[in-house]
């Protein structure tokens, strides 16, 4: 006799887009999982063909209201590789503080909003928000000042519109910045409370074996804003390393019939991590002041090969993205110089990468002689992680057979969400279909 | 006491949503001594009510009424009825009556919060709103007026 069970989860909650879940066992056996994004295509891509370069930023943009600045730095990154323009070191670091800004937004909602409830038993935030009151005002205080270094250095914090390729329209005025700089103390505290009270969170136990790729920002930093070198490994061994050039030949996209977002492999290899897990993993060492001293002292594993630990991860990341955010104010020049450098019209071939919250950003932009995109390509964070959300769904279920229907299928949730999936940005919400009987 | 303060919630470039900010956009032509906000995110309400007297929320709602229907819902304590919990057509953050009762468990709330909602059946991306709730933009600014001139938060 066949024994079979089906769970189905037919519109996933807490995730950013529209999914579905469905795992098949028979037997005993998980033979069938699959993560279906039905959100419908976008098209950006097909949008982008025959617009001018200096658009990608703005257009790409609307891609995320979450992560928008994710999109409109690989953009110009890429434009700029496009024409061999390289920007000043004060651009430079405007973007990274418009960066940090978008982390400490980002991850505070997930961290808060979305994952948390799971975690203290709550089937959402508005339930968790009548038990945990100072912790929820804690994690919207901290969102709140994600988005003010968003305001600080794009001009607003949802589709920022101080961005151009080449840098920006005009940097913050010294009082602007200082204004944002007396706040940062405030998020300072709130991201290391947060750091210590999910490191106490009893979480589920798993060890998987994953490959991660990150990007290498070339400066010693920790990935975030920009980069011309891939890493790629476990997070034991040396990583490998290839030009950002190589992306294309490494990474393939394939069309599954389930989904509306391509699943990426890597040559080789097949399923992979990008994210917070996959930048503690291959570049942990380059965290500095308080976020590494505080994962020594909370001895967050490295590489962090228990998914549902994501959360910890990420934490860390807003305590350095904070710190880093300070730093980047502190040390700001009193002549930073023009805001922006001409990127002067003409034909070019370049990738621009970043590191969005949920990891690695990469776009291809081919331009003609007058300048106009030919032909673009953008591989988000989602759509690289969404085969390996699909191996650790096969994995935990097969581990976790003896649960019913009912709380195995809110565990698969929760694993699908220690990806912060956003589903609005891979398609091109979540269903779940557990089918055993 | 503090200025009444007037935000409209919806997608401009979405049909029928457009009408909370709509709504928004006529407020602040007609009024410049109200505060007005205009939110694509209902999450970001939770950080603007508290410590005000009067807020009045505008927003377009899909509950099967006739288009242009224009309804006026008192929040301030009871949650926005009829709206399933955890239901958005957003995909990021939270619907309007999460948000509500998000800063109502936070003891966030104004001591008179109304909803002023637009009815539409019309949210397709890129669309113009139908013209019925074009219509009944103007019925929803001037019940605004009224509500902010008549002292409707004092009670």
């Amino acid at each position: 006799m066949t024994r079979a069970r089906t769970l189905d989860v037919p519109v996933l909650a807490r995730v950013e887009g529209e999914g579905a879940m469905h795992v098949r066992i028979r037997d005993g056996k998980v033979d069938d999982v699959r993560l279906r994004i039905y959100e419908p295509p976008r098209f950006f891509e097909g949008f982008l063909r025959g617009r001018e370069a200096a658009e990608a930023p703005d257009i790409t943009a609307r891609i995320c209201g979450i992560c928008p600045v994710a999109y409109q730095t690989a953009a110009c990154n890429a434009v700029e590789a496009a024409r061999g323009v390289t920007v000043s070191d004060a651009i430079r670091a405007m973007r990274r503080l418009l960066y940090c800004g978008e982390w400490i937004e980002s991850h505070a909602l997930h961290i808060y909003l979305l994952h948390a409830p799971d975690f203290l038993g709550y089937p959402d935030a508005l339930s968790m928000a009548a038990d945990h009151r100072d912790l929820v005002q804690q994690g919207l205080r901290l969102k709140k000042t994600g988005n003010d270094v968003m305001e600080l250095a794009g001009g607003r914090a949802i589709h920022p519109v101080n961005v151009k390729v080449g840098g920006f329209f005009r940097f913050p005025t010294p009082q602007e910045m200082a204004r944002v700089r007396a706040i940062l103390d405030q998020a300072a505290d709130d991201a290391e409370a947060t750091l210590r009270a999910v490191a106490a969170l009893e979480l589920p136990e798993a060890q998987m074996a994953y490959h991660f790729i990150a990007l290498d920002p070339g400066t010693g930093e920790y990935p975030l804003e920009d980069g011309r070198v891939v890493l790629s490994g476990d997070g034991v061994r040396e990583p490998d390393r290839f030009a950002l050039e190589l992306f294309d030949e490494r990474i393939v996209e394939l069309h599954v019939e389930h989904s509306n977002a391509l699943h990426a492999r890597l040559h080789g290899v097949g399923s992979y991590v990008v994210g917070p897990l996959a930048r503690w993993a291959l570049l942990g060492d380059r965290m500095t002041g308080r976020a590494a001293a505080l994962a020594a002292e909370l001895d967050v594993a490295r590489p962090m090969l228990n998914p549902f630990a994501s959360i910890v991860v990420r934490a860390l990341e807003v305590v350095y993205a904070v710190e880093e955010a300070q730093r980047l104010i502190d040390e700001w020049p009193a002549d930073p110089g023009p805001s922006d450098v001409d990127v002067p019209v003409g034909a070019g071939l370049g990738y621009g990468a970043s590191e969005a919250p949920r990891g690695l950003l990469v776009h291809r932009y081919r331009l003609d002689d007058d300048g106009l995109i030919a032909d673009a390509r953008i591989v988000p964070p989602t759509s690289q992680n969404q085969a390996q959300i699909e191996d650790d769904l096969r994995t935990f279920v097969q581990d976790h057979l003896d649960l019913d229907d009912a709380e195995l299928t809110r565990q698969c949730e929760v694993a699908i969400r220690n990806y912060d999936p956003c589903i609005s940005c891979a398609t091109h919400f979540l269903r779940l279909h557990v089918d055993r009987d | 006491m503090s200025v009444p303060l007037v935000i409209g919630i919806g997608n401009p470039d979405r049909g029928d949503d457009a009408a909370g900010p709509l709504v928004a956009d006529a407020v602040t032509s007609l009024r410049p001594d109200i505060d007005v906000v205009r939110l694509s995110d209902p999450l970001a309400l939770v950080d603007l009510l508290a410590g005000r007297h009067l807020v009045i929320v505008v927003d377009a709602a899909l509950t099967g009424r006739p288009p242009g229907t224009v309804g006026v819902l008192d929040v301030s304590d009871s949650p926005l009825p009829g709206e399933r919990r955890g239901s958005t057509t957003s995909s990021h953050g939270l619907s309007l009556g999460d948000a509500i009762e998000l800063a109502r468990a936070l003891g966030r709330l104004p001591d008179r919060l109304l909803v002023v909602v637009v009815e539409g059946d019309a949210v397709e991306l890129g669309q113009a709103p139908q013209p019925i709730v074009l219509a009944s933009v103007t019925e929803a600014t001037t019940q605004v007026l009224a509500m902010v001139d008549g002292g409707i938060g004092d009670r």
